[in-house]
């Protein structure tokens, strides 16, 4: 009955805690960011080596990083933010490259890796043979814990 | 003269290193006993100290004609940049690698017992591996070159490497780190071609896998705060290649730990424990050539030099090399697939390991795609931070979940009542705190999920360790610390996890909250940033014996209580037009303030003002990350000196 | 493992590792921070600058009809001190051949610029690139780097490092008679003071 009672104030908790979590989250209308600034992380500072617009302290950065809050409040879209910096860096300014082109492999691979591992550990699994119910297994399993 | 003996001590160690070769080998095959092995490996670590130490000399007795003094040094150098010169640049770093190594070989040729074919072959191979380092130092890498017209002053070591005391302790770590990973490797190689399908291999090295990846994360970690303390741009992870080249061997070592406890455990996975210990040497090797070979630009990197050619070859060869033998022979070492049931500790220990993995994989593609591309169609892409972070956050993200589950799952299987009584009470205390934090006003989701899955994972291990003293017959406390010393292996692994929760909450705050601002001063002049007042008292001045210091003063002040104050300097060395920067930080509880100095004239000053949330979150978290790891290790020996004990009074 | 599975992996790994091999030799000694200019074959970016000692501007899509010779410059660039006399006989030797010289001033206060000027000597328009406008225009990477427009208001070849006077010559003599040029890079490129 005490089993029963814990495992039901357990749900209530993170029931409760889930639901208001969520509301308030969909509710949120603040925390859209900063849209200059995520656009500078975006691009790559042309004197440096790995630093952002975003990230770098040079003077340049800084000019850039104007020119892309202008570009904003004139109201250009990202990609026509992105289209302008690579007509005059070229495309190695993007930090994120384009998911397209040359960039595509960047965006294939890791989920490709990600499949190939996936399958060969249920490939593994599947070679299992069964002596033993999972049913039985369980009884075990849990009989061995609750002794240790 | 000193040249002479260093380079006679660098021709020594090849020697021996050859000598080691062969011994090891007939060793190997039973031809001789392993105290054959005794004088090779002594003459490559003498040869080493020699080398390492004459170089050191010549530093320390301002010895100009050596090519590598008089350009990594200056009467000015203080002395522990003069001590750090030995190492920081290409060649000498070469030479603590191989003095490193040799010590690794020392260690192991002490564990050997009198008929140990795997030790032998271990050590020969390492024997080859020692045989390349010195060979580079003795050719391509010579630190011992002298010049014909001997200069009355050299040109001083690299200013960013002698502005910050991190720089002298961060590589030394780093390497200790990197160069311990041949222990496994060597001893891999050698079960490999002795077709040897025990876990002695595994057993054997073990500790030093755990020491390797403990010197690694903390060579990592100094890197991340010598890139916060100095580069001024308030970050201290970059994706950088050379960052990134520190990461991969680190991700995979990191699997394998992991994985090497289900082979312990369950008998599993040995050929898939082979080839992680083999990626991550390998990996360090691509790391080492990353570095050194000017083929990335990076702000880490060293200059351009002939040994990457070497480096590279070097590589090839240990790739074709241990993979090819490990395709070859394998079969006689794998062992037999005995996964019972996905949900098990087994199966997330594999979850684990794809991820990390998969990590690796993306990392190590994100480093080097740039260059594959231009070097096939000669179109530049850059991969940078926003990249990554869309391919690390999930990744880690999922990790977390199954670093809380772990250790609360069973082996074999997991009962679905029983593991919903292991962890309704974390799901609980998780969801209370998130729940807190969202009503706190803490956004984004990415941020809450992080708290939520920290939370997870401290009380997870917080409840596994009560219940366990709980149930021990000992008063509480001392069951706990019993606990603690009884099981150093899984519990400096949970302390681990406690520091990476704690780290993940710190990069998740400090990057999602961070304020920046720049902000001109004229003297005198006050302004508000973020609940703080600065005000810009004058500038400073100092020379000191190897630059000249500007420096700006504030007094940091909140509401009338006045806090403190922060002086961010630019330092002019003599050797380099453009200032390196310091920036000053004022750790708090709640944030760090971090000033960065970006002109000063008489007329006033121009600062970058940042606020990062809980730095010292992640700052501790990282470090006891690292404190597990040493635990587990150092814990270890002390209980095998307490059996070893036991035993004698036994006797 | 099979045998075919182990020949597959042997081959997989050892081109892997050959691939590696030959991308990385061709990387060395290349220098990873020069890139070629986006702007080659593009009109020249529509930029206005503010000539130094005077109250005008100037507007290079203006000086269309004109070869145009655009050199970023800065008074704390070394290398730029060393090629500034060949660009003022550059100036010179080119004026009646229709080309035009113009500095850009990269990231430098006017005091500065007018003490190199009174050092070094004067020939042709200065302007100052106000908030770096011109500079993201031609998408400069440091100083000095001097960008080459035809008569049509094409960009058509880009010097970065410093200029001499023959390679300078060599390239204005193609594009006056029409002729394919390429760019060329002439030694290291300063980003900051």
């Amino acid at each position: 009955m005490s089993e029963r009672l814990r495992t039901l104030s357990a749900l209530i908790v993170i029931g409760v805690s889930l639901l208001i979590s969520v509301l308030v989250l969909a509710t949120d209308s603040t925390g859209v960011g900063d849209r200059v600034h995520s656009l500078a992380e975006r691009l790559k500072c042309p004197i440096c080596t790995s630093e952002s617009v975003a990230d770098s302290p040079s003077q340049v950065a800084r000019d850039l990083y104007d020119l892309i809050g202008e570009q904003v409040a004139d109201g250009w879209t990202n990609d026509d933010i992105f289209e302008f910096f690579v007509a005059t860096y070229g495309e190695e300014v993007l930090l994120d490259p384009k998911a397209s082109g040359v960039g595509i492999v960047l965006w294939i691979a890791p989920l490709a890796a990600l499949a190939i591992g996936g399958a060969v550990i249920a490939g593994r699994r599947a070679g299992k043979h069964r002596e033993i119910s999972q049913a039985e297994r369980s009884r075990i399993a849990t009989a061995l814990e609750e002794q240790g | 003269m000193i040249a002479a003996v260093g380079y006679a001590g660098i021709l020594v160690a090849g020697i021996s290193a050859i000598g080691l070769i062969v011994q090891g080998a007939r060793s190997f095959s039973g031809t001789i006993g392993t105290d054959r092995l005794r004088l090779p490996a002594w003459g490559i670590a003498v040869g080493a100290i020699v080398a390492m130490g004459s170089l050191e000399l010549a530093l320390l007795t301002d010895d100009f004609s050596i090519e590598y003094v008089a350009r990594n040094h200056s009467r000015d150098t203080p002395l522990v940049f003069t001590i750090a010169a030995g190492w920081a640049s290409l060649e000498g770093s070469i030479v603590l690698w191989g003095l490193v190594l040799s010590g690794f070989m020392i260690a192991v040729l002490r564990s050997l017992d009198e008929d140990d074919r795997s030790g032998s072959g271990a050590l020969a191979v390492m024997g080859l591996v020692a045989l390349f380092f010195f060979g580079l130092m003795a050719t391509a890498a010579n630190p011992f070159t002298t010049l014909d017209i001997v200069p009355f002053d050299g040109s001083g070591a690299n200013p960013l490497l002698q502005n910050h005391i991190l720089m002298a302790i961060h590589p030394p770590m780093l390497y200790l780190g990197y160069i311990g990973f041949t222990v496994p490797f060597a001893f891999a190689i050698s079960a490999l071609v002795a077709g040897d399908g025990s876990t002695s291999w595994l057993q054997r090295t073990r500790r030093w896998t755990l020491i390797a990846w403990t010197f690694l994360t903390l060579g990592i970690v100094l890197g991340a705060w010598w890139s916060y303390e100095v580069l001024g741009w308030g970050g201290y992870w970059a994706w950088d290649p050379v960052e990134n080249a520190s990461l991969l061997p680190w991700l995979t070592a990191t699997a394998f730990i992991h994985s090497s406890v289900v082979q312990r455990r369950r008998g599993m996975l040995q050929a898939w424990n082979m080839a992680l210990v083999i990626s991550t040497f390998a990996l360090t090797i691509l790391g080492t050539f990353l570095t050194r070979s000017g083929v990335v630009a990076s702000v880490h990197s060293f200059t351009q030099s002939a040994i990457g050619p070497a480096l590279m070859v070097f590589l090839v060869l240990i790739l074709i090399g241990s993979f090819g033998l490990f395709a070859l022979r394998a079969h006689l070492v794998a062992s037999p697939p005995r996964l019972d049931s996905l949900a098990s500790r087994e199966g997330l220990f594999l979850l684990n390991n794809l991820l990390l993995a998969v990590f690796a994989f993306v990392v190590l593609i994100g480093t080097i795609y740039p260059l594959v591309l231009e070097a096939f169609s000669g179109d530049r892409v850059s991969v940078g931070a926003p990249w990554f972070d869309r391919a690390a956050i999930p990744l880690s993200l999922v990790l977390l979940l199954a670093m809380g589950l772990g250790p609360l799952t069973p082996y074999r299987f997991a009962a679905p009542d029983l593991m919903w009584r292991r962890i309704r009470g974390p799901l609980q205390a998780a969801s209370i705190v998130s729940v807190g934090t969202v009503l706190a006003g803490v956004r984004p989701i990415t941020v809450v999920a992080t708290i939520w899955l920290s939370v997870f994972i401290v009380s997870g291990i917080a409840t596994l360790a009560h219940q366990r003293a709980r149930a021990a017959a000992a008063p509480y406390s001392k069951a706990l610390s019993s606990l603690f010393r009884a099981d150093p292996g899984f519990w400096g692994g949970m302390v681990s996890h406690v520091g990476v929760a704690l780290l993940a909450i710190g990069i998740a705050f400090s990057g999602s909250f961070v304020t920046r601002q720049t902000i001109a001063f004229e003297p005198g002049e006050s302004a508000l940033f973020d609940g703080y007042t600065l005000t810009y008292e004058g500038p400073t001045l100092r020379d000191e014996p190897n630059r000249r210091v500007i420096g700006a003063l504030f007094t940091i002040s909140r509401g009338d209580t006045v806090l403190g104050t922060l002086e961010p300097r630019l330092n002019q060395y003599p050797n380099q037009v453009q200032p390196i920067p310091t920036p000053s930080v004022r750790t708090g509880l709640r944030e760090d303030v971090y000033l960065s100095l970006v002109r000063i004239d008489s007329d006033g000053v121009t600062i970058d003002a940042f606020r990062f949330p809980l730095m010292w979150l992640l700052w501790s978290g990282a470090l006891l990350i690292v404190a597990g790891g040493g635990w587990s290790f150092a814990g270890r020996k002390r209980r095998r000196e307490l059996s070893a004990a036991k035993a004698s009074t036994v006797v | 493992m099979s045998n075919r599975g182990r020949l597959l992996v042997i081959s997989a790994v050892s081109l892997i590792a050959v691939v590696f091999a030959v991308v990385f030799s061709t990387r060395f000694g290349a220098d990873p921070r020069l890139s070629p200019s986006p702007l080659i074959g593009n009109p020249v970016p529509d930029v206005t600058l503010d000539l130094v000692e005077s109250d005008n501007s100037l507007r290079l899509r203006e000086l269309a009809g004109q070869i145009l010779v655009v050199n970023f410059w800065a008074p704390w660039c070394v290398p730029c001190r060393a090629e500034h006399s060949d660009l003022l006989a550059l100036a010179d030797g080119f004026e009646d051949l229709g080309v035009s010289v113009v500095g850009v001033v990269y990231q430098s206060r006017q005091d500065d610029v007018v003490a190199f000027l009174d050092e070094l000597g004067r020939g042709y328009p200065v302007g100052m690139d106000d908030r770096s406008r011109a500079a993201i225009g031609f998408g400069v990477r440091g100083v000095p780097e001097t960008y080459f427009v035809d008569r049509d208001g094409t960009v058509v070849a880009k010097i970065t490092g410093p200029i001499s006077l023959g390679l300078a010559t060599a390239t204005l003599d193609r594009i006056i008679l029409g002729e394919p040029v390429e760019s060329a890079r002439t030694g290291e490129v300063q980003t900051q003071p």
